[in-house]
């Protein structure tokens, strides 16, 4: 039985693809590995979603819905092997790891060892594709060109389908920029600090025009060939997944309104597809930064990408998450339930008869829960039941809706009674023994 | 009246059938997955290709192709009374048709949606969660899935590997899928299988750097100050563990 299987598979059998033995990954390879992947880890997108593609003949293809291959120590999922083509850096950012005074091992790789790792990696289902980055060597336009040439090799020699994100080196010549664009599937450039007098402050090389210049050009590049799809079909995809980027948080002084103000910027300017906020973790030993002991602000990450979530997905504006006299966002609830909080005059919804946009306004109901009511109540008008099946988070949403009419919270209509409520059972306050007695 | 059937997909379509045209049915079930019933009748019913097309086109004709897909995909789940709610989702089915797609409430949807999601989310995390060692000339993947979701990942495999020989070996069910050049089967590993003992060959030199490589990496990407197990746990139970190299 099993011999047949092998002649099944040999008879097919055309030429290899893969030659061997052209770059020899050793134990060498780990030692730069284990250092480009401790220098790139404070990097934090790792989607591999946004492109549907089928293998193109040689290896790999590429699913919508990106798919994670494990999950790291600190909870957050490996989908891309994210390392730095080199973390040898001319740069002083203080925030960063690599900066040029930091006293760390360096280590650079070739772009053949690139390219065949990931091959190797993705052959045994380790990995999803590719996330690389670099600190800047000697200029930008010699770094730009060494990750053009690992994105030549994977897409022309191994000719791989899967998925490619890398950084856009800002300095690099646009030209380069648009080589890559042609072969990767995301592409970003970090703004890393949302002001301009914090990246004055932190990161006095990189000037803000500096980092919007690739963005604009990235933009441009996907709009064309957007526009030649519509006449060509089999015109070349630039960058097909879209281009993100990431603000650290908690550096400097910057307020979440001036984060959140600047990510709407980005999207509404930019068409970004994403903006990734990451916790800033003290590495380095500054005066201007937080101490090394400060925890990282996980929970101010955590509200922050909720803000971003309204505005991606909820038809939200800044504006409506943080009023004019709003610096930073509640810590004790999420966004959306402090604007319902705060706007109790659209309140109770009647989720037989609103709107789709009304609907995701109410805390507790998703993108998801709002689909289904809708597609349900043209043929069955929802009861409360049902909003539970459909998955609507009822401890939120019970104080904000009603179903034919019944309102299912408790007697009282004041956000502070609503506010108190939400925390567990804080205005019932149950009497101890003790109290009972006295 | 009890039906029994041997476990296939075109068995429980023709307990489908029988149950239209011979005798109204209770309850479905795989004849080693029931317990005996005092109040009902049981009888098995004998797998037949031409009576379970006829019910497979008549639901393809009726249902959308999520519909359907949904009950596919509840049939293979691990449940041990899913023939009954594909029962109770079929009927129903065939009553009001594609509007069936649009509710969200009624038990007979809301289990068959359950159990495909659980299914389908199985079969989502194993395109990541899969490891393949190479051995020569084969690519060779394990493990030990709650649901039978072999038929479910293979296309995203063969797709991907398209120029690649690969097995995917079901520990638990003793199955495994063999593709190559984007076409796959589906085998039956019996003991006396010669992939049992290729189960059990050593991998190489090169295989053991690469296997390094990759645990090296694994150890360094996450970062220290953010330690969250619990967090990494929710994503990757332990019970899938045994397969996963970074992890074993």
């Amino acid at each position: 039985m099993f011999a047949n299987i092998r002649s099944f598979c040999y008879n097919k059998s055309k030429g290899k693809l893969f030659k061997e033995g052209v770059v020899m990954l050793t134990n060498e390879t780990l030692e730069k590995l284990t250092i480009l992947a401790d220098a790139a880890k404070y990097d934090v997108s790792c989607a591999s979603s946004g492109v549907d593609r089928k293998n193109t003949g040689g290896i790999g293809n590429s699913a919508a819905m990106g798919i994670c291959h494990t999950w790291a120590s600190d909870g957050r999922c490996v989908s891309l092997l994210k390392v730095l083509m080199t973390n040898d850096c001319v740069y002083d950012c203080a925030y960063c790891i690599n900066r040029q005074s930091n006293d760390v091992k360096r280590a650079s790789f070739t772009p053949e060892e690139v390219a065949k790792l990931t091959i190797e990696f993705y052959r045994r289902n380790y990995i999803e594709g590719l996330f690389l980055s670099s600190a800047v060597e000697h200029n930008p336009n010699s770094t730009m060109e060494k990750i053009v040439k690992v994105l030549q090799l994977m897409r022309h020699t191994y000719h791989f389908s899967g998925y490619i994100h890398i950084k856009a080196i800002p300095g690099a010549d646009p030209l380069l920029i648009k080589e890559a664009g042609y072969l990767a599937d995301r592409m970003s450039v970090n703004m890393e600090l949302a002001t301009e007098e914090g990246l004055k402050l932190l990161a006095p090389q990189k000037p803000l025009e500096k980092l919007l210049l690739p963005m604009k050009d990235i933009q441009t590049g996907i709009k064309h060939s957007k526009e030649d799809k519509r006449y060509f079909s089999h015109a070349p995809a630039f960058v097909p997944a879209g281009q993100s980027t990431q603000m650290i948080v908690g550096a400097t002084r910057e307020t979440d309104r001036a984060i959140l103000f600047r990510s709407e910027n980005l999207y509404q300017q930019f068409d970004l597809k994403r903006v990734y906020y990451s916790a800033y973790m003290p590495v380095n030993k500054d005066v201007m930064l937080p101490s090394v002991q400060t925890d990282p602000p996980l929970l101010r990450e955590h509200r922050l990408y909720q803000a971003d979530w309204l505005l991606r997905f909820y038809k939200f504006s800044a504006n409506e998450i943080l009023t004019d006299t709003d610096l930073n966002l509640d810590m004790d609830f999420d966004p959306k339930m402090v604007w319902a909080l705060r706007n109790m005059d659209c309140f109770p919804m009647e989720v037989n008869r609103v709107s789709y946009k009304e609907l995701l306004r109410i805390p507790g109901v998703g993108l998801q829960s709002a689909r289904r009511i809708v597609s349900q109540r043209n043929m069955k008008s929802i009861d409360y039941d049902a909003l539970k099946k459909m998955g609507v988070v009822l401890k939120r949403a019970r104080f904000f809706l009603t179903c034919n009419g019944k309102y299912y919270g408790d007697s009282t209509f004041t956000p502070d009674y609503i506010r108190g409520r939400l925390f567990d059972g804080s205005p019932y306050h149950q009497m101890t023994l003790g109290e009972v007695a006295g | 009246m009890i039906y029994l059937y041997d476990g296939s997909f075109y068995g429980l379509l023709t307990c489908i059938h029988e149950h239209y045209y011979v005798e109204n049915v209770s309850e479905i079930y795989r004849t080693n997955y029931f317990m005996g019933s005092l109040i009902d009748e049981s009888k098995f019913i004998e797998t037949d290709e031409e009576k379970a097309e006829k019910v497979e086109n008549a639901i393809r004709d009726k249902f959308t192709s999520v519909g359907y897909m949904d009950m596919y995909r509840a049939f293979l789940s691990d449940e041990i009374n899913k023939d009954c709610y594909i029962l109770d989702y079929i009927i129903h089915g065939f009553k009001i048709g594609a509007a069936m797609d649009r509710l969200y409430s009624e038990s007979y949807v809301v289990k068959i949606r359950e159990l495909s999601k659980r299914v389908g989310f199985e079969a989502h995390r194993f395109n990541g969660l899969l490891r393949f060692v190479e051995k020569k000339p084969f690519l060779y993947g394990t493990f030990e899935p709650d649901n039978d979701i072999l038929p479910l990942i293979a296309d995203h495999f063969a797709d991907r590997y398209l120029n690649e020989r690969i097995i995917i070996h079901d520990l638990k069910r003793k199955k495994a899928v063999i593709a190559y050049q984007g076409k796959w089967l589906v085998h039956q590993i019996d003991s006396s299988h010669e992939l049992n003992q290729f189960h059990e060959e050593e991998v190489t030199e090169t295989e053991e750097l690469l296997q390094e490589l990759w645990k090296g990496y694994f150890e360094h990407i996450g970062i220290e100050g953010r330690k969250n197990l619990k967090l990494q746990q929710s994503f990757v139970p332990l019970k899938y563990r045994k397969h996963i190299l970074e992890f074993s």
